[in-house]
């Protein structure tokens, strides 16, 4: 099998018994770059020279038996707004193209040290909002992979990376990835450092990440934060929270229909489902979510955006004046909402393992101009719970579909073993062909 | 909450807008300008109690 194509747990048990060199999995992955980066456009910087000297590092060690974690010789990308010490970060704006930081955000620092290899900077939306990335979709070209966390998504999705760094404020992370087929997780708010990722609304950024597997998100994890919450063990099979109303309201037939099949088909397996009434202050979640990030946003750009305006797209630009304009009452009661939303839906979860519904609306839409709703995740971001989107299906005209899952804060690896089972149980088609354009 | 109040509070926001940034500007960002508001409107007409406190620094739960 080329080495490309291992999962990120396949390539790290081969590293470590000595079958596989991070140089030979840091040469496959480029060369898989190479060929397909012309259709999905996932990277905006790839510094070949570092990549295959980092490698080269870490499969010395490897020889010596030194074997720093999991991740050591395994490459991953990085969702540009995270700050590369020595390579370039343009947070998808020209007002930042020529901007190198001199130090590396947290997480990237703790990966690093783990071993792993930073493969490149993947391509976002202008300031992790919505004005689009070029990136394209690996499962059609002609679709949207999703926002904010474009290049993530599509460089996991078709091979260029085992795992690659996301963000999420509204659906920025578990969005693309379904709508690129592949696992997408968001940890309870700010159990991963957010230091060293550029702002966009500090109360709702998550750090998250895409992975192809549900053990490759635990693995990572356990990586960056070597004190989660051990699993306390599932019973045979998971008892889950089915979350309908709003989510059967704004869903598209397609999409509804795909994860009753899903549902379908892990009741059939043994899991257990019991619908849940959403509280009557989830009805406040779209409203509370875009006081608070428009408020945000407007603060983290006030300085920038009164100098610059017209260095900002279009949509951000709408987005900024937008926050500028709400009064601070305003601001402040939407937090307390929140606090009222938070306390309903902990107190709803408490009976179960998890919570579940689609990850997306719908599936990812066709063109490049709309990176698509982040509806059914900006709940998961305003209440800080973490969330994993796994694959679940695909839809008439073969894109992907996904299942969400949201657990307890801080239980995280709860979640996983549940979306462990699903997966195994939902057996979906693990990648795209080589790059579909009809 | 009443549909006159909302279409009210949103005109003056849009006129607010005008008077900062001009009717262009004003124009070109009208449907941000409108969500926001009229999600603010929703927000500020949610009753409270006075003891609910702002999350101002997000915890998502005991640990």
């Amino acid at each position: 099998m080329e080495p490309y194509r291992l999962s990120l747990a396949e390539a790290s048990h081969m590293i470590r018994d000595g079958s596989l060199t991070p140089t030979q999995l840091a040469e496959s992955l480029l060369e898989r770059i190479d060929r397909l980066e012309p259709d999905v456009e996932a990277w905006v910087t790839v510094d070949r020279g570092a990549v295959m000297e980092a490698a080269e590092a870490a499969t010395k060690e490897a020889e010596e038996g030194r074997i720093r974690s999991p991740l050591h010789g395994v490459p991953f990308g990085v969702k540009d707004i995270y700050y590369t010490e020595g390579m370039r970060t343009t947070m998808g704006s020209q007002l930042y193209s020529g901007f190198v930081p001199d130090h590396d955000a947290t997480v990237v620092k703790i990966l690093r040290e783990a071993g792993a290899v930073v493969l490149g900077k993947t391509e976002t939306t202008e300031f992790a909002v919505h004005d689009p990335a070029p990136t394209r979709n690996p499962w059609n070209t002609l679709h949207t992979p999703g926002g904010s966390s474009s290049g993530s998504a599509a460089a996991v999705s078709c091979g260029m990376a085992p795992m690659a760094l996301g963000s999420q404020t509204g659906g920025s992370v578990v969005r693309p990835a379904s709508y690129c087929g592949i696992v997408g997780f968001k940890p309870t708010y700010d159990f991963i450092s957010r230091e060293g990722v550029f702002p966009l609304s500090w109360s709702l950024d998550h750090v998250g990440y895409m992975t192809r597997t549900v053990e490759d998100a635990a693995m990572t994890l356990k990586t960056l934060k070597s004190d989660v919450t051990p699993a306390k063990g599932m019973d045979d099979t998971p008892k889950m929270g089915l979350l309908s109303g709003y989510f059967k309201e704004n869903a598209s037939d397609e999409a509804w229909l795909g994860f009753e099949q899903a549902v379908g088909k892990l009741w059939g397996e043994g899991a257990e489902f019991i619908d849940v009434a959403l509280p009557p202050s989830f009805g406040m979640v779209p409203s509370v979510h875009r006081v608070v990030m428009s408020v945000e946003a407007a603060a983290a750009h006030e300085d920038s955006f009164r100098v610059s305006p017209d260095g900002y797209r279009e949509y951000i630009r709408g987005f900024i004046s937008s926050g500028l304009l709400v009064p601070a009452t305003a601001y402040l009661r939407a937090q307390r909402i929140r606090g009222v939303i938070i306390r309903d839906i902990h107190t709803l979860m408490r009976d179960y393992d998890c919570l579940v519904c689609p990850s997306t609306v719908d599936t990812a839409p066709r063109g490049l101009e709309w990176t698509g709703s982040p509806a059914f995740n900006a709940p998961w971001s305003l209440t800080g719970l973490p969330s994993v989107t796994v694959p679940s299906g695909l839809s008439e005209d073969e894109m992907p579909l996904g299942l969400q899952l949201i657990g307890r804060p801080y239980r995280e690896l709860d979640l996983l073993e549940v979306a462990a089972w699903c997966e195994e149980k939902l057996e979906f088609p693990k990648e795209p062909k080589d790059t579909y354009t009809p | 909450m009443s549909g006159e109040g909302k279409r009210e509070y949103i005109h003056m926001v849009k006129e607010t807008a005008k008077a900062m940034w001009g009717p262009e500007a004003a124009e070109k960002f009208n449907d941000h300008i409108e969500r926001t508001a009229a999600a603010v409107y929703a927000v500020s007409n949610y009753p409270l109690e006075p003891d609910v406190e702002p999350v101002t620094k997000m915890r998502a739960g005991d640990r």
